[in-house]
């Protein structure tokens, strides 16, 4: 995830997943107060960057081509309909 | 002459039993041959034939439907068809009713089909312990389909309509003709060897048998045997199964159905989300307002309050105790000094005249019997004060008197007795008991260690 997080490499599902941890934990109540709210904030702040990532998220369409030499390489897909095939 | 003679009807209908009886469904290959549809009715007139017969055929409408779906029939098409002979009573003519109709090649097509799926199976290219778990959220989706097809349209649409933040990675394969099979296999080769991808689908959309026979070839089954990445097969329409659909470590039964298959659904999610946003306010507010009340208890608590509660009294206690002085000692000797003062200047109108001299002698009489009541008044109080205060010093040595004891001093300086020492024989000594003085006279002194010799001896 970007921005605010902690931790910039934060996938998705990582995201998510330490959401539901969080979750879990104050559901269980046995945290201490401080604890309770470190925890609703870092929970608050996961729900934010996770809702954005997705509002914000557009489509990307690549193509895979092998070059002369062999290589493969990837370029924007311009779409179906001129394409040979 | 006794001769069965059968009438025409008879016999064809004996002829009908025999042909519909004795000849019961049956598969027959032949070549197609005068193939017309009759144009009201629906139902197809054709021929079925070989080198050295011919076979009169119908396919009834609705036969027709259900195999058009999957060969477009011709004259000149080699085909097996499965039905039954019928005796048309009135032409006296029979027919193959025909109900189901295969390409012939693809009847060759199917038994290769088979016999693929049964050596791959052998080798476990299909065994559950061997299927991958899909990732729940793809960052990057690698595609093996044709560019130009509506499966990519599908697959797209669908995957980008769910999850955008999957990107997909287009590997652009031919799907059907002579070299699509090893071009699809090749396909899955590049996105393994290329990285980056978490999931790829392989498919197209539906078509004849034949057009998605690549995905029923080997070199397709191996190549997705071995991807390292997860493979889900989408290929053609629900109906259709393929080689790669047994090997792929999840079959769709379309290309849209891939997409939902590889991604979540962002609406549920969001939703989800949403949810678990709730639930943690939730969380807090009872937390919090567990505190606030344990607060609310610990404020009201009596433990907290008495301490309050103790100064505040002290503070009534003290003023009330400074009020009761004043009043008990200034207020008092301030009203006799107001009534005494009021007296003095009574006694000083009072004109003394020569005639009224024993009247005056009275007045002085009484001025001063007033005066000395209010001195009396005064006295009594300050005894009263003086009396309090020695018997609060008095408190200690008196109390020690009351128990038995007594204070000696010598009578001519008033100085305690401590030692033997200090008096001797025929000298005046003042004893001090409880409520009582004595005077008297040594007669014999003794110190205490004499005494105890003496007592221990007698």
């Amino acid at each position: 995830l970007t921005g605010e997080n902690a931790n910039p490499e934060m996938s998705f599902e990582e995201a998510l997943a330490r959401l539901e941890e969080l979750v879990t934990r104050l559901e269980a109540g046995e945290l201490p107060l401080e604890e309770t709210i470190r925890t609703f904030e870092e929970g608050q702040k996961l729900l934010r960057a996770c809702t954005e990532l997705l509002g914000k998220a557009e489509q990307r369409v690549k193509e895979i081509l092998r070059r002369a030499d062999g290589s493969l390489d990837e370029a924007e897909w311009k779409g179906g309909d001129n394409a040979a095939g | 002459m006794n001769v069965r003679v059968w009438t025409i009807s008879e016999l064809t209908r004996r002829i009908r039993e025999v042909l519909e009886t004795e000849i019961d469904r049956v598969w027959i290959s032949g070549e197609i041959s005068g193939w017309k549809v009759h144009p009201s009715s629906g139902h197809a007139y054709f021929c079925l034939k070989d080198d050295r017969a011919l076979l009169n055929c119908v396919a009834w409408a609705s036969s027709l439907r259900v195999l058009s779906a999957r060969l477009r029939p011709r004259d000149g098409l080699k085909v097996r068809a499965f039905g039954r002979i019928t005796v048309y009573e009135p032409r006296g003519t029979y027919q193959f009713v025909v109900e189901q109709m295969l390409d012939e090649g693809e009847g060759a097509l199917q038994a290769a089909f088979l016999q693929l799926k049964r050596k791959l199976e052998a080798e476990g290219l299909f065994a559950p312990e061997h299927k991958r778990a899909l990732p729940r959220f793809p960052r990057r989706i690698g595609i093996v389909t044709s560019p130009s097809g509506a499966a990519l349209r599908d697959l797209l649409r669908v995957l980008g309509a769910r999850w955008p933040l999957a990107e997909a990675l287009l590997r652009p394969a031919a799907v059907q003709g002579a070299d699509a099979a090893q071009d699809i296999a090749g396909g899955i080769r590049d996105l393994n060897e290329h990285g980056g991808c978490d999931l790829l689908v392989v498919g197209r959309g539906g078509g004849s048998l034949e057009d998605l026979w690549a995905f029923n070839e080997e070199v397709v089954a191996r190549a997705i045997y071995h991807s390292a990445v997860p493979v889900i097969s989408a290929v053609g329409h629900e109906t259709d199964f393929t080689i790669a659909d047994f090997v792929a470590d999840r079959r769709a039964a379309t290309p849209s159905n891939a997409a939902e298959l590889a991604v979540p659904d962002q609406t549920e999610l969001l939703s989800h989300l949403a949810k678990e946003r709730r639930f943690l306010r939730s969380c807090l507010e009872r937390r919090m307002e567990g505190v606030r009340l344990r607060l609310q208890r610990l404020r009201m608590s009596r433990g907290l309050r008495r301490p309050e509660d103790l100064l505040r009294r002290g503070r009534l206690d003290l003023d009330r105790l400074s009020d009761r002085l004043r009043e008990g000692l200034g207020g008092k000797a301030e009203r006799g000094r107001l009534r005494l003062q009021k007296l003095e200047r009574r006694f000083l109108r009072m004109e003394p005249t020569p005639r009224l001299v024993g009247f005056r002698h009275h007045l002085e009489q009484r001025a001063g019997a007033a005066h000395r009541a209010c001195e009396s008044a005064l006295e009594q109080r300050r005894r009263r004060l003086e009396l309090a205060s020695a018997r609060l010093s008095a408190l200690g040595p008196e109390r020690v008197l009351a128990r038995g004891y007594a204070i000696v001093c010598r009578e001519d300086d008033g100085r305690i007795l401590r030692d033997a020492g200090q008096v001797s024989a025929g000298e005046g000594i003042g004893v001090r008991l409880h409520q009582a003085r004595l005077r008297a006279t040594v007669t014999e002194v003794r110190s205490a260690t004499e005494d105890a010799t003496k007592e221990g001896s007698g």
